[in-house]
């Protein structure tokens, strides 16, 4: 089934060309203010596969990009390894951490989960301050990347760009296959969906592993990058807040809306600090999310997409203005 | 002849409420068998317990050879039983045919979403929705939505359907079709069906069978006409005392 062809062919070819970008020697500030929305929008990606398809709202995925990177970190300290080993070991403990965390917690419905994802932040965060072997209070120094400043600004905004693309393939798998038939059914009606035979548990395990990976990796190539971690820092509420406002803000039934979400909050928040100030930034956020909500529940992203995409994704038409 | 459906004491309370008193009855391959009763007798709590929503505290319920009693809710639509419930529950933010899409690709462990959806298309025609396809859920009538309901069952292949009350809220005229659609439930897709319903006309024109249910107990068991006359059924349902000294 191929669903409007276009969309993804621009979003595929736009991220393709942001890959040469380099190539044109842009300012190390561009580099490093995409490096961050492409971060960003790959969590976001990532963490609409459970929140925004499945309907079950973490503010706790900041603990799985936490747990990346200090894995990730440790492991460079340790053992030396290469980060291109350390980097998918570290979204492999993350994913894992959302294993046994999501076990016991999945199995509670809507708001009582989207609490229990708040309390793993703050209990991560507890631990790492507390466990001498992170560095706790300290934080961990890690070993610099062995570049010149600008290579490795290209080198990681590269890194991140493909976990971007790799985030997006996942989700815009997702969507279109039997997984995501079965978490946006759950979303719907969760008992309803049972008496169809949807195992919703399974389901929702799945794609919060699937999300914790992305997030996971996203945190250790940043751990890497910054080469000092803190608990402050790497379980701070604010980036899981984010990501829940750019899926919600661009829609949160398409694999594209996060996406579209992030780059919107990302210019709008890098305009607004640069000219406004932070605390601004962050009131002008809520605000928006609650327009966003209240007028545009399905996101942005519904401005443009059709109604009824089935037939015309099946004629083959594409998204046609209206 | 072998039961498909075999309910043997089942027992249900919520806290100090018995729900369901040592409820035994059988439901043979192909029947239609009615379940009726007055308000708070059991009939839903019954369906739950079949199709997993509740665990009884006693008894055993089988589907041909296979245990139901601790499947869980997603295991027992699997293993063949279908179910619809009282207030129609369709999934609203998607389309009509992913509705009943979904009910294919999980109930039968359909993987292809496309073949799904052929499936599903032949559905929507049987329960006579295949016009309304590709409209949201949330915009059908409460009879579309009653046929949705079926036709999810149906997505699901079941050999028993559990119909809650779907024909409740409609009028003669849907009522009239909905009689044939189970009909047509039985004569051409072969199913065991079992019905909650207050409808009586409904009931007295599609059931072989009624069980009646009165504060969780089993009172009677027989034909449309024998259930008609029974005193013990008439005295829960109308209040009439019989002279045989209740």
């Amino acid at each position: 089934m191929v669903n409007r062809p276009r969309d993804w062919v621009y979003v595929f070819g736009i991220l393709l060309a942001l890959g040469l970008l380099p190539l044109a020697q842009p300012s190390e500030y561009v580099l490093s203010f995409l490096y961050f929305l492409f971060s960003y929008a790959a969590m976001a990606v990532a963490w609409n596969v459970l929140g925004g398809f499945g309907g079950y709202l973490s503010f706790g995925h900041v603990t799985f990009f936490g747990t990346g990177a200090y894995v990730t970190g440790l492991m460079l300290v340790h053992w030396g390894w290469s980060p291109l080993i350390t980097a998918p070991l570290g979204g492999l403990a993350a994913a894992l951490l959302a294993l046994v965390i999501g076990y016991p917690t999945l199995r509670l419905r809507g708001p009582y989960f989207t609490v229990v994802t708040v309390v793993t932040v703050l209990i991560a965060k507890i631990v790492v301050l507390n466990v001498p072997l992170t560095g706790a209070a300290m934080g961990l120094w890690m070993p610099f990347p062995p570049w010149d400043p600008f290579t490795s600004r290209v080198i990681f905004y590269e890194a991140v760009l493909v976990l971007l693309l790799a985030a997006l393939l996942m989700a815009r798998w997702v969507q279109h296959a039997k997984f995501g038939f079965g978490l946006r059914v759950l979303r719907e009606d969760e008992d309803a969906a049972a008496a169809i035979g949807v195992p919703a548990f399974r389901l929702k395990l799945g794609a919060l592993l699937l999300s914790a990976f992305v997030c996971g990796m996203v945190g250790a190539v940043h751990g890497y990058d910054r080469s000092y971690l803190h608990p402050d820092f790497m379980f701070d509420l604010h980036p899981s807040i984010m990501m829940v406002l750019m899926a919600l803000f661009g829609g949160r039934d398409h694999w594209l809306g996060p996406l579209v979400g992030a780059v919107a909050v990302m210019i709008t928040d890098e305009l607004l600090t640069v000219y406004v100030g932070t605390e601004a930034a962050r009131m002008l956020f809520g605000l928006l999310l609650i327009i966003v909500v209240l007028f545009l529940p399905e996101g942005v992203i519904s401005l443009r997409l059709p109604k009824k995409p089935p037939r015309a994704a099946a004629a083959g038409e594409g998204v046609s203005s209206p | 002849m072998k039961p498909l459906l075999d309910i043997q004491g089942v027992s249900k309370a919520f806290g100090g409420l018995q729900a369901l008193r040592d409820v035994t009855f059988q439901v043979g391959p192909g029947e239609i068998v009615g379940l009726i009763g007055p308000n708070g007798s059991g009939k839903t709590t019954l369906f739950n317990v079949i199709s997993g929503f509740l665990r009884p505290e006693q008894g055993a319920i089988r589907l041909g050879e296979l245990e139901l009693t601790r499947l869980a809710p997603h295991d027992v639509a699997r293993a063949g039983v279908g179910r619809t419930f009282q207030i129609v529950r369709p999934f609203q933010g998607l389309t009509v045919l992913d509705n009943v899409a979904a009910a294919v690709l999980f109930g039968t462990g359909q993987g292809d979403v496309a073949a799904a959806r052929r499936r599903a298309e032949e559905l929507l025609a049987f329960v006579g929705l295949a016009q309304h396809r590709h409209s949201p859920a949330g915009q059908l009538t409460l009879s579309q939505k009653k046929r949705l309901e079926v036709a999810k069952a149906l997505g699901t292949e079941p050999r028993l359907l559990l119909l809650d009350e779907v024909f409740a809220g409609l009028n003669p005229r849907e009522i009239d079709d909905a009689i044939a659609l189970i009909f047509r439930l039985r004569d051409e897709l072969s199913l065991t069906v079992l019905m909650v319903e207050h409808v009586m006309k409904a009931v007295m024109q599609t059931c072989q069978r009624i069980v009646v249910l009165s504060y969780g107990q089993k009172i009677a068991e027989g034909t449309p006409q024998a259930i008609a006359t029974d005193p013990q059924v008439l005295q829960v349902y109308l209040g009439v005392e019989t002279g045989a000294g209740h």
